[in-house]
């Protein structure tokens, strides 16, 4: 599936096709969970792509397969043009110096033990192969680059706040000038003012050395405004891909509206709307929600739209506007009552909630 | 680091003092008079109090207190009641076999056991199941048992090394020395291994855990250099914690062991003395113990904070 209205490069910096990723759950004979059910997308040099959905979509789990963390089943992982689908943890060596992570949680990811000098110069020690003294003139540099004064070397994370470790984690990833930085959650741990100064310093980053992210968040809103283009995710499956502005703007599927919705906005009278336009949306959370059909759409048990070929048939990826639905409402052959009818569908423009 | 050592030591000296103040009044409370015991059954009145006198012992026990204390201060410990040899020098006789018993075995139990629950922890499954088994096994078979069958198997039947005595470091050199004191650590390393590798395994596993390991595989940190580099230091800290309990313990259960092996050590001196009504000798051993695990628990602070940073601040 490529997505219509991007420019895609002949070769994208990363490419991922029909990806699936099966967990193994622990007993005997029990049956695999699988995370991720054919997930398409590819990644331009520069470009930010923003994957969205709620816990348990799988959207982590395209992070991590695309670190070496998790099992992939089938399908490829091709990052510049070499192929690290089955790259272990232990070979990722030579990639580590394409392909860095920030993660969510700014307390867990630091090393307590060790100073914040030492830590940001693990990577450039252990990938590019670094001595001491220039690591320290680089790491410097690094963190000025992340805004962080310079007696940060000598001092333990222990010492910073949420925001500031965060921003140590961003240096960390950047010290090797990667091509790609999955954040996983990245901002997620943070306090909302402290979200805005973490995206504008990712931005920055990005505009002064060209690195392209993988932004991985559950918050429609805040994905788009970081985001060129926005993949959203529910059960491992892709529901709605396209430019982050109008999906924001106008989420088409039924799922991304929900989303959208979930959001609350600090206006109390819009905030009513939403909560209305959500109760209208969804029916039930998925814990709530009987099984997904094995054949048909994983949305299914919670769409209002959902009609008999919704719960026997997968949506087929159909183009809508300048994005890609799966949905069988914008399919005109898929025989859904409200084929057809798509447009009456989409969700108009609501009060603002970019943040 | 330098003034939280200094700091630790501030909080030591006092206590130092505190137990030698108990230890003083505690063995003052223990019923029976030393010059009665020294003059056997047949003395008389008379005879027990001249000895009483002569020793110092009619004096009120503030006043024997500060003698003893004002002593121990300069070194001087008093003299035995029955052999009448300087209490220092019984006990650091006795101390050589003691501490090379305690020092040997927790060296032992920390090395295995760190291997132990590092190999559990990295490579789980059936290595993971037999650190456990070896594990429960050593807690679970008592020290005195195990003693008895190591000297039946290597001493008797198997004539490897000596079954019991002692054999100085100075005078006899490295070989006998070790020899006379390889079944006794090995008997009581058994019980303490359990616990160092459990302790191990959990620290490992936690460690491994963590969010920056998963981050540092993720981004092409080679496996060995997650381990050693990074993984160790942390997991170490509860490690070195146990390991100071343990050593801890291991001064208190080396008596039944001294016996068995017939060795000169604190544990049989202090137990004749108690036998004796040698209250000299035992006040002086309750302070060396007391001594030994003050000066543990200040190692294994100091040890603490060399590995853990945040230590230093709190």
């Amino acid at each position: 599936m490529t997505v219509p209205g991007t420019t895609s490069p002949s070769s994208p910096l990363l490419r991922i096709a029909d990806l699936h990723v099966d967990y193994k759950l622990p007993g005997w004979r029990t049956t695999p969970l699988r995370a991720v059910d054919g997930v398409d997308l590819t990644l331009a040099e520069g470009e930010t792509l923003g994957v969205v959905g709620e816990s348990g979509s799988g959207k982590s789990t395209i992070g991590r397969a695309l670190l070496g963390l998790a099992p992939v089943t089938s399908g490829s992982i091709e990052l510049a043009g070499h192929d690290i689908t089955h790259t272990k943890a232990g070979d990722r060596k030579h990639i580590a110096s394409d392909l860095q992570v920030v993660f969510q949680d700014p307390y867990g990811s630091l090393n307590p033990s060790r100073t914040v000098g030492k830590t940001l110069a693990e990577p450039l020690e252990a990938v590019a192969g670094a001595d001491g003294s220039t690591a320290l003139a680089e790491i410097r540099g690094l963190l000025s680059k992340v805004r962080l004064p310079d007696d940060a070397v000598d001092r333990y994370p222990n010492a910073f706040s949420g925001g500031q470790r965060q921003r140590i984690a961003i240096a960390r990833a950047m010290a090797v000038n990667p091509k790609l930085i999955v954040c996983d959650e990245a901002i997620s741990a943070l306090d909302v003012v402290t979200q805005a100064q973490v995206l504008n310093l990712l931005r920055d980053l990005q505009r002064d050395t060209g690195v392209a992210f993988l932004f991985i968040a559950h918050n429609l809103p805040v994905v788009s405004y970081f985001s060129d283009r926005v993949l959203v995710l529910y059960r491992g499956r892709v529901m709605e891909s396209g430019p982050a502005a109008t999906i924001h703007a106008r989420p088409a599927h039924p799922y991304s509206q929900a989303l959208r919705a979930a959001v609350p906005v600090p206006d109390v009278a819009a905030q009513r709307v939403l909560r209305r336009q959500r109760q209208a949306v969804v029916r039930a959370t998925t814990a709530q929600a009987r099984p997904a059909p094995e054949q048909g759409c994983p949305f299914a048990p919670r769409c209002p739209h959902a009609a008999e070929v919704c719960w026997t048939t997968r949506p087929a990826d159909t183009p809508f506007e300048d994005r890609v639905v799966a949905c069988h409402v914008f399919d005109a052959a898929s025989g859904h009552p409200q084929a057809g009818g798509a447009p009456d569908l989409v969700a108009g423009e609501l009060a603002p909630t970019a943040p | 680091m330098t003034r939280y050592v200094l700091r630790r030591l501030a909080v030591a000296v006092p206590l130092v003092l505190v137990v030698a103040t108990i230890s003083f009044f505690l063995v003052q409370l223990v019923p029976g008079s030393p010059a009665a015991a020294i003059l056997g059954p047949t003395a008389t009145q008379d005879q027990v109090d001249a000895l009483e006198r002569s020793l110092g012992l009619d004096a009120p026990a503030t006043t024997q207190f500060v003698d003893w204390l004002t002593g121990a201060a300069h070194g001087d410990l008093g003299r035995s009641y029955v052999t009448g040899q300087p209490v220092s020098d019984a006990l650091s006789q006795a101390l050589a076999p003691t501490l090379s018993l305690a020092v040997l075995s927790t060296l032992l139990t920390l090395g295995l056991g760190l291997v132990m629950g590092m190999a559990a922890a990295v490579r789980g499954g059936r290595t993971d199941k037999a650190v456990q088994w070896v594990g429960s096994l050593g807690m679970a078979i008592p020290n005195f048992w195990l003693a008895a069958l190591l000297v039946f198997v290597l001493a008797i039947e198997l004539p490897l090394f000596p079954a019991t005595g002692y054999a100085e470091l100075a005078t006899e050199g490295l070989g006998p020395w070790l020899s006379h004191l390889v079944l006794p650590v090995l008997a009581l390393s058994a019980v303490n291994l359990g616990q160092i590798a459990f302790q191990a395994r959990a620290a490992f596993a936690d460690a491994l855990g963590r969010d920056y390991v998963r981050t540092l595989q993720a981004t092409g940190t080679p496996r060995r250099r997650v381990l050693f580099k990074h993984v160790l230091r942390n997991a170490s800290v509860p490690v070195v914690t146990v390991t100071g309990l343990t050593f801890i313990f291991t001064l208190g259960g080396v008596v039944i062991l001294e016996l068995i092996f017939n060795l000169p050590g604190l544990g049989n001196l202090m137990l004749r003395s108690v036998q004796t009504n040698d209250f000299s000798v035992v006040q002086g051993g309750v302070l060396y113990f007391s001594l030994a695990v003050i000066l543990v628990n200040l190692v294994v602070d100091v040890a603490t904070a060399s590995l853990d940073p945040r230590v230093r601040v709190r």
